[in-house]
C-alpha cells in the first residue's frame, strides 16, 4: 500500500476524531499538503455530522431560553480562545480559517454564567431605579416650569409675606395672577409642624373672609414651594396669610397665624 | 449549503441582532439539547451544553461562513465538541475516585432508544456500534477496539467500511 493510500485510509476515522495520537498528527501534516485528502476530508466530515443531525432532537426545558439569551446578552461578541479540543485535529486539516473557528474551545464555568446572570439582574433592578427617578425628577421638572411660566408671565405679581409672632424667622413670598389664577407660595424659615398639625395657606379677598388655599408640610430644612389652588379670590386678593392647622385643614382658620402679606 | 433564512438569521446575529439569537434557539436548541442528551444522559449537563453552544454561537456568529455548510451542521458539530469535553471531564473525575464505576460500563438503559436515527440504520449492527463510541463516546480507534474486546485492525476496517457505507447512503 502506498504511502497516499494509507492516508486515504485514515480519512473516514479522521473525519470521527477516532485516530489515535500519533496517526492524528501525521494525518493532520499530510493533509495540509494534500488537495485530494482534503476534499476527501471534507466529504466525511459532512458523513459524520449526518450521525450528530440524526439525533432526535429534545425540545429543552422552558426555562432555559431565557438563561441562554441573559448569558448571550452579557457576553461581549466576536471573541475567541485558541482551540484545544481534539477535534481540532482534523479541522485544522481543512486549512479555512473559517473552520478553525469552529474548533474555538471557550470554557464558560457554571459559575461564571450564574455571576453574568446576577450581574443582569442587577442591572435590570438599577434600570427600574433609574426609571422611577426619572419619572419622579420629570415631575419636579414639570412644577419647576409652571413656576416658572408663572413667574415669567407678564400679568404675575408679587406679595412679601413677613414671620409673625410664632415664627419670627419665617420668610415667604407669593407670586400670583389675576388672569390665569395661578399662584405659588414660597417660604422658608418655617419650623416643622407638630405632630398631627399642617400649614395652611390663605387668600383673603375682597369679602373680607379667608378662603383656604392649600395645606402643605415644610421640608426638612424649613423651605416650601406651594402652588395654591385656582380660587375665585386670586382675582382681586388683598392679603396672603398662612396657619398652623389641623393636619387635615380647616375651612376658616383656627391655630395661630405664622405668615401673612397684605396686597400692596 | 444554507438556505437563505439561515443566511439571514446568521447575518443578523454577526451583526449582534440579540433577536436573531432567539430564532436561531428556537429553531436548534432541541437539536444541540438531543445530541448534549445523547452523549452526556444527563439533563442538567444536557443543558449547560445547549447554554455554552448558543453563547458561542454568540459570540463567534460573526465568523460563520454560510458557504461550509448549514447551521445545523455548525451546532452540531459545537454540540459534540462540547458534550465530549465535558464528558471526559467527567471521566477524569470518575477516575480520581477510584471506587466509582466507570463511566463506560454504565448500561445504556432505556435512552438507548434514543440512538435509533434513519441515517445509522443503513448499518450493520457491528459497524453502527463501532461510529457509535467514535461519534457519541469520543472513544479513538484504540480505545474502541479495548471496548469491544477486538483487534485494532478489526475495528480500523469496519469503521471505515460504515463510514463509506453512509457516505453512499446520504449520497
Amino acid at each position: 500500500m502506498s504511502a497516499e493510500d494509507r492516508y486515504r485510509e485514515l480519512v473516514p476515522l479522521a473525519a470521527l476524531d477516532a485516530l489515535d495520537r500519533e496517526d492524528a498528527v501525521e494525518f493532520r501534516e499530510h493533509v495540509a499538503t494534500c488537495a485530494d485528502c482534503r476534499a476527501e476530508m471534507a466529504a466525511y466530515a459532512e458523513v459524520a455530522g449526518a450521525i450528530g443531525a440524526g439525533v432526535k432532537p429534545v425540545p429543552p426545558p422552558a426555562g432555559l431560553r431565557e438563561r441562554v439569551l441573559a448569558a448571550a446578552g452579557a457576553a461581549p461578541m466576536g471573541r475567541a480562545r485558541p482551540p484545544r479540543s481534539r477535534s481540532f485535529l482534523w479541522m485544522g486539516a481543512l486549512a479555512t480559517a473559517a473552520t478553525v473557528a469552529l474548533a474555538v474551545a471557550l470554557l464558560v464555568t457554571r459559575g461564571q454564567l450564574r455571576q453574568e446572570r446576577e450581574r443582569a439582574a442587577a442591572l435590570a433592578a438599577e434600570a427600574e431605579q433609574a426609571r422611577r427617578e426619572l419619572a419622579d425628577l420629570q415631575q419636579v421638572l414639570a412644577e419647576a416650569r409652571s413656576v416658572r411660566d408663572l413667574v415669567a408671565h407678564p400679568d404675575s405679581r408679587l406679595t412679601i409675606l413677613a414671620g409673625l409672632q410664632p415664627a419670627p424667622g419665617a420668610r415667604g413670598r407669593v407670586v400670583w395672577n389675576t388672569s390665569t389664577r395661578e399662584a405659588v407660595l414660597i417660604a422658608s424659615g418655617l419650623q416643622r409642624p407638630p405632630e398631627g398639625r399642617a400649614y395652611e395657606v390663605w387668600v383673603i379677598g375682597e369679602a373680607n373672609r379667608p378662603v383656604p388655599a392649600g395645606v402643605f408640610q415644610p421640608a426638612g430644612d424649613g423651605t416650601a414651594l406651594v402652588r395654591l389652588p385656582r380660587v375665585e379670590e386670586m382675582a382681586r386678593p388683598r392679603t396672603f396669610a398662612v396657619t398652623l392647622e389641623p393636619a387635615a385643614g380647616s375651612a376658616s382658620p383656627t391655630g395661630p397665624m405664622v405668615l401673612a402679606g397684605a396686597v400692596s | 449549503m444554507a438556505e437563505p433564512l439561515h443566511e439571514s438569521l446568521l447575518r443578523r446575529l454577526a451583526a449582534g441582532d440579540h433577536a436573531a439569537l432567539g430564532e436561531l434557539y428556537d429553531r436548534y436548541a432541541a437539536l444541540a439539547h438531543g445530541l448534549a442528551l445523547r452523549i452526556l444522559r444527563d439533563g442538567a449537563d444536557a443543558e449547560d451544553v445547549v447554554q455554552e453552544v448558543f453563547v458561542q454561537v454568540w459570540r463567534q456568529a460573526g465568523r460563520y461562513d454560510p458557504g461550509r455548510g448549514t447551521p445545523e451542521a455548525w451546532i452540531c458539530t459545537i454540540a459534540r465538541t462540547r458534550a465530549l469535553d465535558r464528558l471526559r471531564r467527567r471521566a477524569a473525575r470518575r477516575e480520581d475516585a477510584a471506587d466509582e464505576t466507570p463511566l463506560s460500563s454504565t448500561p445504556p438503559a432505556a435512552d438507548e432508544a434514543l440512538a435509533v436515527h434513519s441515517a445509522l440504520r443503513v448499518l450493520s449492527e457491528d459497524q453502527r456500534r463501532a461510529l457509535e463510541l467514535a461519534y457519541f463516546e469520543g472513544l479513538t480507534q484504540s480505545e474502541i477496539a479495548r471496548r469491544l474486546g477486538e483487534p485494532l485492525g478489526t475495528v480500523k476496517s469496519r469503521i471505515r467500511a460504515g463510514m463509506t457505507r453512509l457516505r453512499e447512503a446520504l449520497g
